[in-house]
């Protein structure tokens, strides 16, 4: 098994890694910093994350990516019975049913897992109908595929979480070569068609997959004075503090915003203002481009894959990064509505961790196990 | 994987790739605007968000008599305050608080309520109790731990140290309210408090300090978590006052004394309220003021603020009137038969016979003064009025001085007869254009009722003959009620009649009397002194007008004043015991006022009923030959100024001369 390692360890990606390892350094220090009101140490926590992470990591490198194109259709299983269910026997933290604990490691939660599951299974169900892309009728049936998941996460409910899943898909379905018109046009399509629901939802009150105050984080990212003691507050505070970082940042531990408790969940979904209030620009922004290395090292990999199977799954991956970055850095900017998403490898969370981790060790797999000829 | 196949793969990944760069594009850029470009407007946002000012309020100055008694000063009082605490965390807190402090008011619902109002500004000590004793801080501080965020913190308390002493004089303060808003009133914030009355307000920039502040900073729940700066209060300046603290002091006490005395008796049981006010002639120093009654509610400082009729304390004026305008010769005799030879004959009480200048003035004969009054005329006798600024305002340095502007106000000279005509006028038209309008109304149904054309003639004779009598009638009323006639002369001439004028007014006229014409303008602060002792400001006397009567006049008319305190003088017996070397000038006088009783009747309803009672008032100023002081006095319902106001004046002389107290 030692040996396995060692050979295996030096066909790594190692800009990849080292971009890794240094957000993991930032998320310890930045994390220490947002809890320093707390009374638990969370910073210590992460770092205990991170080693079940790469142990993971280590752990799921062992086996070849393309050994689990068997079994895809059991874990598509899993993850839909998973996903019923869960939400009935889980108990509710923070508003949503979505939590699972697992004896001797703490609790879990699901739908961070079922975004991998859903990557491994839905790229081979993609790779099987990569040339039949073209039609609305031949894509059809990818719908049909990603249609339970998302029902059963708006159900919990968690539209950040739905978006996700639909992110990947799209991105995904780009990789393939799915007919760009349909692309498009599906994208401005559905993102029309949910400004409409939406607007169904506020005048005829017709059902709409989210909470109230949801509701409101959207409406808010529209028009700043919206909702100003609430959503509206939150993302003003968040604001605040990005600009209060300024070129330098406040300093370790010295920001005003961050340390007077103005940020809420500061650990996770507004780490990312707690890091441009103190490590100013110059931090803020080397950490946007540590996370996009990541991603367009993931796209190399994906265009190097010796099959089209694994390219598909780093695509999702990084998409799925891709969108946690927009989504969380977004929001804290005010660019888009607040929801539970995290920053990926930055943002405090376990499953959060564990997730992205097992994303970092597919992607190192199709590295690993990459085209060696062609180049 | 083939060629093709790797081809289609990277063309497909180019347009992630383009998508993907394009979202981090966005991204970083967002990320430069806000924090490059717009970093200035954020870091104001972020700075305002977290700082807050607590002030401290800062004492104002004392307010000292000018022999240095301490009459008002701020104090440090305890109080207990209550820092951010969560209310559920420390309910027991509360509890041993409750039970610490065992006021019936201070209750756990209480100061949940005041918690609960205070929770957008928690930052704020919230105040629970003021002027806690020593006992209840010592009880505080030895339970501490079980008392988490609450603090024990000094305030300046205003205090008077002598209460019931130059009450009206000194004034009040109170938590700033109709200020608000108002120019001048820019520094003042809610709950601060204000002078309101007195020279508590008159020298309210004086007397105010400048408030420090704490700046703290706050996090987003108002927590405090740290001291950025301080600023320390600033105490206010010192006022000295022109007041004695001896004299002031005997004012008061035998004010009370006195007026108690006289509720005894049942010929001035309503003697209840006064003015009375000592001044240096010379200068127009206040020694001492006193109004009654104390009611914090009816706040009024009658001596500047109250309106008298002055009675007989008028008829030195209608005597310089007489001897200045119309040449009368003090010595002619003028017979007191009881009562005045014109209409409407208003009787003197002073002995029946005869009387020049000088006893006319020591015995307050009516008749002498009628006869005065009649010589001179109404022009002459306001015009002297106004020789001694009994048409003015004297200016005082205190809020609130009666102007005397209304018509029915103040000296009777030209302008206010004229003005009060005016009124006369539009009274008498109004009832009358109403009479006429009833009698046209009467007629028309008459005539509306009328049976045959005779009747109907007849009836319109009627009403032309009506009409012309209410014509006629309104004429005569009119140019009754707007002309001057000679009995409003003679009442003017003994200090009756429509006029009337402050304590401060009156002492003024007597003071400039004494001081060879020349008015000074009465004031209270001699100084303002700061903290430290540094004079800041200080007040010289100021001359407010001035006489071009001669000094002859002036004597002659105080010669029959010093009469007045000399056997047979109707002021004798105040001065009896008082050392030849110290002569009195003095007068007396009194004046019918209507009073109201209020008195529950049978069935619990407030009765009142209406009683004429004689003010009592008294004038003196000593040494005659120097003055140096002079009283004025007014006791409401005192029925005789000697026997009132008289006695008061008796007393203050002899503390200040310091007589009686050698032969004890």
């Amino acid at each position: 098994m030692f040996e396995f390692y060692r050979k295996r360890l030096k066909e790594l990606d190692f800009i990849m890694i080292i971009a890794l390892a240094l957000l993991l350094t930032i998320s310890v220090i930045i994390i220490d910093s947002a809890t320093l009101h707390l009374s638990t140490d969370l910073s210590k926590k992460q770092i205990i994350n991170i080693f079940v992470g790469v142990f993971a990591c280590f752990f799921l490198l062992r086996y070849d990516y393309g050994s689990y194109k068997k079994y895809t259709l059991h874990l598509y299983l899993i993850m839909i019975t998973g996903l019923i269910l869960v939400p009935i026997f889980a108990p509710e933290i923070k508003g949503a049913k979505s939590w699972i604990s697992i004896p001797l490691f703490g609790s879990l939660q699901f739908s961070e897992l079922c975004k991998i599951i859903y990557i491994i299974t839905y790229a081979k169900f993609l790779d099987d109908r990569r040339h039949e892309l073209n039609t609305l009728k031949e894509l059809l049936p990818h719908f049909l595929f990603v249609a339970p998941v998302i029902f059963l996460i708006l159900l919990q409910p968690d539209l950040g979480t739905a978006m996700v899943f639909i992110a990947i898909m799209f991105g995904m379905l780009i990789a393939a070569g799915a007919n760009k018109k349909i692309m498009f046009s599906l994208f401005g399509g559905g993102t029309g068609a949910l400004i409409a629901w939406l607007l169904a939802h506020m005048h005829f009150n017709v059902w709409f997959p989210i909470k109230g105050y949801q509701l409101n984080r959207i409406l808010v990212v529209l028009d700043s004075n919206f909702d100003v003691r609430g959503a509206g507050w939150n993302q003003l505070q968040s604001k605040i503090a990005i600009g209060n970082g300024g070129l330098l940042g406040k300093g370790f531990k010295e920001g005003t915003q961050s340390m007077g408790e103005f940020l809420p969940e500061q650990w996770t979904d507004f780490i990312f203002a707690v890091l441009s209030e103190e490590a100013g620009f110059i931090g803020a922004g080397l950490t946007l481009i540590l996370l996009f290395v990541i991603i367009f090292r993931g796209i190399k990999i994906a265009s190097i894959s010796h099959d089209y199977y694994g390219s598909l799954i780093a695509a999702g991956i990084i998409t799925m990064y891709l969108f946690h970055i927009l989504e969380n850095a977004g929001m804290n900017m005010g660019l888009m509505p607040i929801t539970g998403i995290p920053l990926p490898f930055v943002s405090y969370g376990g499953s959060a961790m564990l997730a992205n981790m097992i994303g970092i060790s597919f992607l190192q797999n199709v590295f690993i196990n990459k085209e060696k000829v062609v180049f | 994987m083939n060629l093709k196949t790797r081809e289609e793969l990277k063309d497909n990944l180019f347009t992630l790739k383009i998508l993907y760069f394009l979202v981090f594009a966005v991204l970083l850029l967002t990320l430069f605007k806000m924090q490059i470009l717009d970093s200035e407007v954020y870091q104001t946002r972020a700075d305002s968000n977290r700082m807050r000012l607590v002030g401290i309020q800062a004492p104002r100055g004392d307010i000292l008599t000018r022999d240095g008694e301490v009459l008002v000063r701020d104090y440090p009082s305890f109080e207990v305050s209550l820092t951010y605490m969560d209310v559920v965390g420390a309910e027991q807190a509360l509890n041993t608080l409750v039970e610490i402090l065992n006021d019936p008011e201070i209750t756990i619902e209480w100061l949940k309520e005041r918690i609960d109002e205070n929770i957008y500004r928690s930052y704020e000590p919230i105040i629970i109790k003021r002027g806690l004793s020593i006992e209840e801080v010592s009880k505080i501080e030895a339970r501490k731990n079980e008392l988490p965020g609450v603090r024990i913190t000094e305030s300046p308390v205003r205090t008077y140290l002598y209460p019931g002493v130059a009450t009206h004089l000194l004034g009040f303060t109170s938590e700033i309210s109709s200020e608000l808003g108002q120019t001048g009133y820019e520094n003042y914030r809610l709950g601060d408090l204000i002078g309101k009355f007195g020279v508590e307000k008159q020298y309210e920039t004086y007397l105010r300090g400048q408030d420090g502040y704490q700046k703290v900073e706050v996090n987003a729940k108002n927590r405090p978590i740290g001291f950025v700066d301080t600023k320390e209060a600033v105490a206010g300046n010192n006022l000295v006052l022109t007041i004695d603290f001896k004299l002031q002091k005997l004012l008061d006490d035998s004010l009370d004394e006195l007026l108690e005395t006289l509720q005894k008796n049942p010929r001035t049981a309503y003697a209840e309220q006064g003015a009375i006010v000592l001044m240096e002639v010379k200068t127009g120093k206040i020694l001492a003021m006193s109004s009654r009654p104390n009611d914090p509610i009816r706040y009024q400082n009658k001596v500047i603020q109250g309106r008298y009729i002055p009675g007989s304390t008028y008829k030195m004026i209608t005597g310089l009137a007489a001897l200045e305008y119309a040449k009368i010769n003090p010595l002619e005799i003028i017979v007191n038969n009881g009562a005045y030879w014109e209409p409407p004959y208003i009787k003197s009480i002073a002995p029946l016979g005869q009387y020049n200048y000088y006893s006319a003035i020591a015995r307050s004969d009516n008749v002498y003064f009628q006869e005065m009054g009649r010589r001179a005329g109404i022009v002459n006798i306001s015009k002297m009025g106004e020789e001694f600024g009994l048409h003015l305002p004297t200016g005082i340095d205190l809020p609130y001085e009666s102007t005397g502007e209304s018509v029915f106000q103040g000296l009777p000279n030209e302008e206010k007869r004229q003005a009060y005509f005016q009124w006369a006028a539009g009274v008498t038209n109004n009832r009358y254009e109403k009479r006429l309008a009833n009698l046209e109304l009467e007629y028309e149904e008459k005539i509306a009722a009328a049976a045959d054309e005779d009747e109907l003639k007849k009836i319109t004779r009627e009403k032309t003959r009506d009409t012309n009598i209410l014509k006629a009638q309104w004429q005569i009323d009119l140019n009754w009620n707007t002309s001057w006639h000679a009995a409003d002369t003679f009442n003017v001439a003994i200090g009756q009649g429509r006029q009337n004028y402050t304590p401060i007014q009156l002492v003024s006229y007597i003071a400039q009397l004494a001081n060879d014409g020349v008015r000074m303008k009465p004031y209270v602060v001699e100084k303002i002194v700061s903290e430290d002792g540094m004079v800041i400001e200080e007040f010289f006397p100021e001359i407010a007008g001035s006489t071009n009567i001669s000094k002859d006049s002036m004597e002659k008319t105080i010669r029959g004043m010093i009469q007045a305190s000399e056997p047979r003088g109707t002021a004798y017996s105040t001065f009896a015991n008082f050392p030849s070397n110290i002569k009195v000038a003095a007068k007396t006088g009194t004046a019918q006022r209507e009073i109201n009783i209020e008195s529950n009747g049978l069935n619990g309803e407030t009765e009142v009923t209406q009683i004429f009672q004689s003010d009592g008032l008294f004038t003196a100023f000593a040494p005659a030959d120097d003055p140096e002081i002079v009283f004025f006095g007014i006791i409401e319902a005192g029925n005789s100024g000697s026997g009132s106001a008289g006695k008061i004046a008796k007393i203050l002389f002899e503390e200040y001369f310091g007589i009686g107290k050698a032969g004890e």
